[in-house]
């Protein structure tokens, strides 16, 4: 069985009152005390403003990150990380499916990753329209330039 | 500042070692100026299993940067919350587990909401927003 621990330090010093958080856990399969096996780990450069899957929902009930199902209890944490050095360069992460610039799907969008900003999350892969496959995770990027991202997934 | 420090670590999920450590300043969107505004860290328990509003979309907040942070305090393994934008699931969370992620507020429907895995449950949550966009006046 992996081990595998994410922590976060976060720090939050806006208001008069510095507040501080450390927290640390071991990523473990749904409800159990079973570590997480399995590892994708990618780095892409993104060359244009089109919505893209960057985690594709698989289309075999029972799999990480099945679409197919929506009853699916999947549990798998998904790191995703805007490399770019610009602070104006942005990412739009989004739930839904992409396969180029006129098929956009959007069911709800999370927030934008801009340059240097990273996200970490659980991901269910839940689905509200099987045929669609929307369970993906998907990044538009607001420049054609090479923009550098990074994800790892944990299931 | 406002930072944020993530560290993913694993001797075995993989044949070499797995180290991760990334540390963000916490800007305001497309700036290199810092959020100047926050909720603060609160602590609610969750009783009920029916979906609770813990963050409230503005239309000034859309499109503006916010970060949310959210950990589910229980000490139940198979207890977990589940963490919804617009009534659009993004996930469970765990006992112990918690997230990190950006929040667009691209609409007013957009609130992040949390519901318990069980009724009549107890489970701790805490959670921050770290914000620019809101005006008061």
């Amino acid at each position: 069985m992996a081990t595998t621990t994410a922590s976060l330090s976060l720090t939050n010093d806006i208001g008069s009152s510095t507040a501080t958080i450390s927290a640390s856990f071991d990523l473990l399969k749904a409800g159990s005390a079973e570590g997480m096996d399995n590892l994708t780990s990618v780095k892409k450069i993104l060359k244009s403003t089109n919505q893209v899957d960057l985690i594709t929902a698989l289309s075999t009930p029972g799999n990480v990150g099945t679409a197919d199902d929506a009853s699916s209890t999947s549990h798998n944490f998904v790191y995703i990380h805007n490399a770019s050095t610009d602070s104006t360069e942005f990412i739009t992460v989004t739930q839904g499916h992409a396969a180029g610039a006129s098929t956009e799907v959007i069911i709800e969008q999370i927030g934008r990753l801009y340059g240097g900003d990273w996200m970490f999350f659980p991901w269910n892969a839940q689905v509200t329209n099987d045929a669609a496959d929307v369970g993906d995770i998907c990044i538009k990027p607001n420049v054609a330039t090479e923009m550098p991202i990074e994800f790892m997934l944990f299931s | 500042m406002p930072t944020a420090t993530l560290t993913l670590t694993s001797a075995d999920i993989a044949g070499d070692p797995v180290n991760v450590s990334k540390t963000s300043t916490c800007y305001k969107a497309g700036t290199t100026v810092t959020l100047d505004q926050t909720g603060g860290l609160n602590k609610v328990i969750l009783t009920t299993n029916s979906a609770n509003t813990i963050l409230d979309a503005v239309a000034a907040g859309a499109n503006k940067a916010a970060k949310v942070y959210i950990r589910n305090l229980s000490e139940v393994s198979t207890e977990y919350i589940t963490v919804t934008i617009n009534a659009t699931k993004v996930g469970d969370l765990y006992a112990g587990q918690w997230l990190f992620m950006p929040w667009s507020q691209n609409d007013t429907a957009a609130d992040v909401k949390i519901t318990a895995s069980g009724a009549g449950l107890s489970i701790p949550v805490e959670y921050m927003l770290m914000h620019e966009g809101w005006s008061f006046a």
